[in-house]
């Protein structure tokens, strides 16, 4: 009878500790491997920077990229305040989306909801709980942040924004990468 | 000392136990079956599904974003008999495609997320009547044709962005043509 409790006692301590694991896992592994296959992804660019990302890395990097895409990319830090993205876009089917460093889509933005090729997006990251109590919310904000364009808030200070633009033909790439590079990601002076 | 052994290795099998489920669970919990095209499983990226963080996981995990929030990503293995996708045979594939802005058919490997080869919307035919037919071979075929660059199992990735919300959409069936 004893053994027997003995045995239980042990298996429910395993059951706890790999429910325990697996919940731990699940909510923080992912993002920290994403985390790590970003920077691989992004090194050699700063933050605040704007690029596009060569063929090969922007399959790795995105999951419904192709090689027959254009994907630009700005790695943002909003550490030191807000970042500006201006996007110079093809007059096509496209999308912008906002990802936190963890993975998590923020943002979601294309061409038709957009009506328009050029346009400007302010990111910064979304106030706290205590900052809001203080009265540090978006009213106050408001003379800070020039709503030119559209405004995205994010949890975690660094992320990513990825414009894809699908290419139905080889040729049009340098035409389309052309345009795509006149977009460009910094911190709002 | 007979005891803080059991414990450490109660508490190690419970750490093991705790990573396979959750590694597991990454590569299945975050699908849910199509009704009307019963091989083929879609992730779950709706912010209200329940199941949201393992689909999540399924992408991030292998270092990839997750799909835009307006793309729909559907995946199988198998063909319409229910025996897996292997390289080194050929299939066609058909469907009378439903309105998008844009879609992708793609091969993978096994377990795989990163196309290897794939075809777009912009560069496939597609018949009067809105039928794709696509073929999937080491050998060349006319018409729509992919060849998969890797060997052994595959997937297939069928990636819908922003289909026409008011119809149902409709996925390819997979005919095995020869090994």
């Amino acid at each position: 009878m004893g053994a027997k409790l003995g045995r239980s006692f042990w298996i429910v301590i395993a059951v706890l500790v790999a429910l325990a694991t697996h919940v731990s896992y699940v909510l923080f592994a992912p993002g920290f491997w994403f985390a790590r296959q970003l920077n691989t992804a992004t090194d050699g660019h700063a933050y605040n920077s704007f690029f596009i990302a060569d063929v090969a890395k922007q399959t790795q990097l995105l999951s419904s990229a192709t090689s027959k895409s254009v994907v630009g990319v700005c790695k943002f830090n909003l550490d030191k305040g807000v970042v500006e993205l201006n996007a110079k876009l093809p007059r096509s089917f496209w999308t912008l989306s906002i990802y936190s460093q963890s993975g998590r889509q923020v943002y979601a933005l294309n061409d038709v909801q957009a009506g328009t090729s050029e346009f400007k997006i302010e990111l910064s990251k979304t106030k706290t709980f205590f900052q809001q109590l203080m009265g540090n919310g978006r009213a106050e904000d408001a003379p800070q942040i020039e709503n030119l364009g559209w405004h995205a808030e994010t949890p975690e200070s660094r992320g990513i924004a990825v414009i894809w633009i699908p290419i139905s033909d080889e040729l049009m790439r340098p035409q389309i990468e052309a345009i795509v590079a006149g977009s460009n990601c910094k911190l709002q002076g | 000392m007979g005891r803080s052994l059991v414990l450490s290795a109660t508490v190690l099998i419970g750490i093991l136990l705790g990573i396979i489920t959750a590694i597991n669970a990454f590569g299945s919990v975050g699908l849910k079956a199509v009704s009307g095209s019963p091989h083929w499983s879609e992730w779950r990226l709706e912010q209200s599904d329940s199941m949201l963080i393992y689909a999540l996981g399924h992408f991030l995990s292998a270092g990839q974003l997750p799909p835009p929030k307006s793309a729909r990503f559907f995946e199988r293995n198998v063909d319409d008999e229910g025996n897996g996708l292997r390289a080194d045979c050929a299939y066609v594939l058909q469907v009378k495609l439903t309105p998008s802005r844009w879609w992708t058919l793609s091969v993978a490997n096994a377990g795989g997320l990163s196309p290897h080869t794939e075809i777009t919307a912009g560069e496939a035919f597609v018949g009067s009547d809105g039928i794709l037919k696509v073929t999937i071979s080491a050998r060349p075929s006319p018409g729509n044709w992919i060849v998969p660059s890797v060997g052994g199992s595959m997937n297939l990735h069928f990636i819908v962005n922003e289909p026409t919300a008011s119809e149902v959409l409709m996925l390819p069936t997979v005919t095995k043509n020869g090994c």
